[in-house]
């Protein structure tokens, strides 16, 4: 005869499960947004139960899956002691050959930067890298607009997000509200980070370089000499090339096509393409226009 | 061959009377369902992340159902004390033991073919359907895989009761399919006896990996050849194979002291 169905042996699966699809539910919806500047950022149902867990799941798992999705479910390479009979079977059933995402197929990517962002609006570089794809990829730069309003919108004190409005607004050929924008970053520079930190050091690099471009494409040779030797102070050993542009505006001004040759140098810096080397790429990979692996 | 199948009927309406399978597949429903409401910067047609998510989460529940439907059979017998009625039946111990493994893995495969079912529901309401004879490929490579786990299952339950043997086959599953991947490039950094080790483990556990046709799938990257697959079936039929023989060996000489509390 047989004893009733064990139920209760299930019910701690069953709860288990039940939180981890809740969490994961959960996950997936947007933070509020912050309703006062200097107060924390309200933070979202699943920060409030997963606590500091959401700042790794959103780097290690969603963000690394925008990679993932990026580069169409192929692995980078890495070193390997052998390579046998299962290795080879794996790569004969695996997405074959390397192709990044493109155009409206950057959709899938973003779609794991949102879940980042949703889970850590706190960290403003997932809003950054997403406003670069939907304006680089999709031409939607109302929506790269909206992800750094949002993120600026959570974290007022942050001089990335103007950073990134900055570079869009230039990309845009906004110059004045470029500038602004460089000017509030300045502004709020290093803000909670440490300014001895060499990437938020060149942040600040990277404000001046803009600011001294835009202060010349303006007419406003002595601000722009100002931004130089700011420059110039904060690195003084890699300093030759602003040197010699210093030079030129204390003489009168940097010519045209020199400058807009400068500033188009600018543009293309701080892309988010690719930054595996040639041989991080298992498998054959394709180099599409523009991109120059390092 | 009869008196296996009628075994495995006895288990098709054990787990159909169960609810686990159903509160799996709500779970999936409606967590496929949560994630259809992400909000992706406003734009349309966005389904990757709803595959890759639903895949995942059909291979775990999957997996779940796997272990403890097949960890669960033998020591439910004995613990009932119906093993004794069973076993004086003109029946094997060997046809005990397929059977229960045939109605574990055929059912568990079933209820997995229900996951897919809704996640192929969700994604053509998202417009981007699976290609269908990429899909059939990742359903009969994650039927083999289930296979696999369903006959270390049952073997584990030879000789251990229900907690242990899931227990046991969750952890052993789980190392397979996450670890040995990964034991190539481990074994760059480690030497010496735990190289020897890694070593062992890699070629004494099944590679589950190779059934996992998941990023094809999500990537929209088309059938791989039919002739991998077959290769892959193979050795899956071969792993099955050898853990229902251990299961056999287990239980072949087993006695059962009538009245002892399992």
């Amino acid at each position: 005869m047989k004893s009733a169905p064990a139920a209760g042996t299930f019910l701690p699966w069953i709860a288990v499960l039940s939180l981890l699809v809740a969490g994961a539910a959960m996950s997936a919806r947007l933070a509020e947004s912050a309703v006062a500047s200097g107060s924390q950022i309200p933070s979202s149902i699943a920060e409030q139960l997963l606590g500091n867990s959401t700042k790794a799941l959103a780097e290690y798992s969603y963000y690394k899956m925008a990679d993932q999705f990026y580069h169409k479910g192929q692995d980078h390479y890495e070193e390997t002691a052998f390579v046998d009979f299962f290795q080879r079977m794996k790569e004969k059933t695996a997405p074959a050959g390397i192709v990044h995402l493109k155009g409206n197929e950057m959709k899938e990517s973003l779609a794991w930067m949102r879940m980042a962002m949703s889970l850590d609006p706190g960290n403003v570089e997932y809003a950054i890298v997403a406003s670069y794809w939907l304006e680089r990829e999709l031409g939607r730069s109302d929506l790269a607009f909206q992800a750094l309003d949002e993120a600026a919108a959570l974290n007022p004190g942050s001089y990335l997000v103007h950073i990134g409005r900055g570079r869009l607004l230039a990309k845009t050929n906004r110059k004045a509200e470029c500038r602004r924008a460089f000017e509030t970053a300045l502004k709020y520079w290093p803000g909670t980070s440490d300014p001895a930190n060499e990437d938020v050091r060149m942040h600040r690099r990277e404000i001046l370089s803009y600011l001294a471009i835009l202060a010349e494409l303006d007419g406003d040779l002595g601000r722009a000499a100002a931004y130089l030797k700011a420059t110039i102070n904060m690195f003084p050993q890699k300093s030759e090339a602003v040197r010699k542009r210093l030079a030129q505006v204390e003489n009168g001004g940097t010519p045209k096509e020199s400058l807009l040759q400068t500033w188009n140098a600018l543009l293309r810096e701080n892309s988010y393409e690719c930054d595996h080397g040639h041989e991080d790429h298992a498998g054959e990979h394709e180099h599409e226009d523009g991109n120059t692996h390092e | 061959m009869t008196r296996i199948l009628t075994i495995a009927s006895v288990v098709w309406i054990e787990t159909i009377r169960k609810k686990d399978a159903y509160v799996l597949l709500t779970l999936l429903a409606v967590l496929l369902f949560a994630l259809l409401s992400v909000d992706v910067f406003g734009l349309g047609g966005v389904a990757g992340y709803v595959k890759q998510i639903g895949l995942l989460f059909a291979w775990a529940f999957a997996w779940i159902l796997a272990v403890t439907v097949s960890a669960r059979e033998l020591p439910q017998e004995e613990k009932q004390g119906t093993i004794y009625p069973l076993l004086a039946k003109p029946l094997t111990r060997f046809e005990l033991v397929v059977g229960k493994w045939l109605g574990a893995w055929t059912v568990v495969s079933l209820c997995t073919c229900c996951f897919y079912a809704v996640i192929v529901l969700v994604a053509y309401m998202r417009e981007s359907p699976f290609r269908w004879d990429s899909l059939l490929q990742g359903y009969l490579l994650h039927c083999a895989a289930l296979a696999i786990i369903c006959a270390i299952a049952m073997a584990l339950s030879t000789r251990m009761n229900f907690d242990a043997a899931s227990t046991f086959a969750f952890a052993v599953t789980g190392a397979a399919f996450l670890i040995l991947p990964r034991i190539p490039n481990l074994m760059t950094l480690e030497a010496g006896l735990r190289g020897k080790a890694l070593y062992v483990l890699y070629y004494a556990l099944p590679h589950f990996e190779l059934f996992d046709l998941r990023q094809r799938l999500v990537f929209d990257d088309g059938p791989a050849p039919w002739t991998v697959i077959l290769q892959v079936l193979v050795y899956g039929a071969i792993m099955a194979a050898a853990f229902l023989l251990l299961a056999w060996i287990g239980y072949r000489n087993k006695r059962f002291a009538r009245g002892r509390v399992l």
